[in-house]
């Protein structure tokens, strides 16, 4: 039987990426996707096989790279690198990275879901579109990133008072409230599951203390998002672990951090940089990320009763 | 002769607030109150009581117009304030709903409007009086509840979601404003008898007037100076102290 994934925001680079990582794995993916109109919906054709294992992949690290600390909040773990290359050329501005990176392969194992986040109701429609496609979700992937950093979120710097207000409680709606819509709709199609059931969580970092890395320069709103999306993942660990669920946190590490390299501990990232194209690698990052996400959220792990924020290994620095 | 010291202090109408109003009052502070229940009357008692000393502010700290006028309104009786307690909170009384029930967002965003993002905006709005002041303290009523890394519930969606974003954002304004001389406290003031809910909790362990005692006892430095529970802070740290003295991990 197909294992099924199911990922907010499909068309956003990193879930695009995402997905395109699990159908080579042989996932069938379908995603809430807010570029598709409801009579757009890709036919369901399943008769495109795969080749590849489910499951265990040799050539994917195992992503549980955990340092075996304790608890999530100060459990910060950094896995083991992806030794993957893309081998096909790379675009040379970031922009045209962005929007080749959304592009969807149509071959019937990766079904976008018309999806506008900001629209309760249309969570609805898309939970019953999804049930139309299939009997359950093996994978829940809660992304709700932005790919580019953009100046919203501002604090103790030039917004007016209500523009900061504004801006600020949109980053809460979409960091912390849509995932959660996202996990109170697909959960039915979650437990009608008998196989994985899992969640995984794409995040930021700067949403936690602990994590030995909390940049200065984080925007308020986007921290403080991020930080009740964390506790929003531990209280639905909290929970469904009960009922044999297993979580993944992950910062894909694809934002510019300001913090220097010496900080945490991590080498410096190596970025190879051709001249007067500074953002040239950032398709192979989003690539590297995304094949790293794969493995971590479709493997075992050495310790499922903990909650652990993995961070991706070649998080990009400034 | 000290110089006059002023304190403003948020949700002040009854409960932990109306208490830290009142002991501030008692140890001579000048205080701003702010109101946001115009009917409860706890407050226009006390102003009786300490008519010289204690200042009434409407105060709706969801509301940035509300947050503005209320710095305007101090700012014409002093130049400076030298402390700043954000106590002003809300719960929900479905926090026990978990994820297999229909969640209220309305009730969600109204948490974090007051909970998370109040506690913020006040700061950024009343900075320019800190920044006139010598003492330059602030101080955030949080909760154990907020402590992601301690967490062990299975729903309190919104308010754990709100205070957990609170200690974010205030470790963010610590990181800023720091450097510049300003203080922190951001304090768990226990399961306290309080309206909170909209009923007073007789179940709850401690008075309003406990926690009070104990949180100005950190926001401020013990009366009495035979108290060395409150020695040793160390102000180039942020943690999340109870009213035990007992830090919480975040």
């Amino acid at each position: 039987m197909d294992k099924t994934a199911w990922i907010l925001n499909l068309r956003e680079p990193f879930g695009a990426a995402l997905a395109r990582e699990l159908v080579a794995k042989g996932w069938k993916v379908l995603g809430g996707d807010s570029g598709v109109k409801d009579d757009e919906r890709a036919s369901s054709d399943l008769s495109v096989e795969s080749d590849f294992q489910i499951g265990e992949n040799r050539l994917v690290p195992t992503g549980s790279g955990t340092t075996g600390l304790i608890e999530f909040e100060g459990s910060v773990a950094y896995g083991p690198e992806s030794n993957q290359r893309r081998t096909e050329p790379e675009p040379a501005t970031r922009l045209q990275v962005a929007e080749e990176d959304r592009d969807l392969p149509h071959h019937g194992r990766l079904i976008p879901i018309p999806l506008d986040g900001s629209d309760p109701q249309a969570l609805e429609q898309a939970k019953r579109h999804t049930a139309e496609q299939i009997a359950n979700i093996d994978l829940l992937v809660l992304n709700a990133g932005k790919f580019v950093p953009d100046s919203s979120g501002a604090g103790l710097e030039d917004d007016s008072l209500r523009d900061a207000a504004e801006n600020r409680l949109q980053e809460y709606e979409r960091y912390a409230l849509t995932p959660l819509r996202v996990a109170e709709q697909m959960l039915p199609l979650l437990d009608a599951g008998s196989g994985l059931k899992r969640i995984a969580f794409v995040t930021s970092s700067e949403g936690s203390l602990s994590a030995g890395e909390a940049p200065a320069d984080a925007k308020i709103g986007g921290a403080m998002a991020h930080a009740a999306l964390h506790m929003q993942a531990k209280l639905l660990f909290n929970d469904l672990r009960r009922s044999g669920y297993t979580f993944r946190l992950y910062d894909p590490g694809l934002l510019p951090q300001a913090s220097s390299a010496g900080t945490s501990g991590l080498p410096p990232t190596s970025i190879n940089k051709l001249p007067g194209e500074p953002m040239a690698s950032l398709a192979s990052e989003l690539a590297d990320s995304a094949r790293f996400a794969a493995g971590l959220f479709t493997n075992p792990s050495d310790d499922e009763d903990q909650l652990t924020l993995i961070v991706n290994p070649k998080r990009r620095r400034l | 002769m000290n110089p006059a010291q002023y304190a403003v202090v948020t949700g002040a109408d009854r409960g932990l607030g109306l208490a830290l109003t009142e002991q501030l009052l008692v140890r001579g502070w000048h205080v701003f109150a702010g109101r946001y229940l115009q009917d409860w009357q706890q407050l226009d008692e006390l102003q009786m009581r300490y008519p010289d000393l204690l200042v009434l502010l409407p105060l709706d700290v969801s509301s940035e117009s509300s947050i503005l006028a209320a710095a305007a309104a101090v700012e014409e009786r002093t130049r400076h304030i030298d402390l700043l307690i954000n106590n002003a909170g809300v719960i929900s009384d479905r926090n026990d709903d978990d994820i297999h029930m229909a969640q209220d967002y309305d009730e969600m965003i109204r948490m974090y409007n007051v909970n998370a993002l109040g506690p913020i905006q006040v700061s950024e709005a009343f900075l320019p009086l800190l920044q006139h002041g010598q003492f330059k303290r602030l101080c955030y009523v949080s909760s154990e509840a907020g402590s992601i890394g301690q967490a062990e519930r299975t729903a309190w969606f919104g308010y754990c979601m709100s205070k957990a974003a609170l200690n974010r954002g205030v470790y963010a304004l610590f990181q800023r404003l720091r450097p510049d001389g300003y203080t922190f406290r951001l304090y768990h003031p226990g399961w306290m008898r309080t309206y909170m809910s909209g009923t007073r909790n007789e179940a709850a362990e401690l008075e309003p007037e406990e926690s009070a005692e104990a949180a100005l006892d950190y926001f401020i430095g013990a009366s009495s100076s035979e108290d060395e529970s409150i020695a040793k802070i160390d102000e180039e740290r942020l943690v999340m102290r109870d009213y035990e003295g007992k830090e919480w991990s975040w």
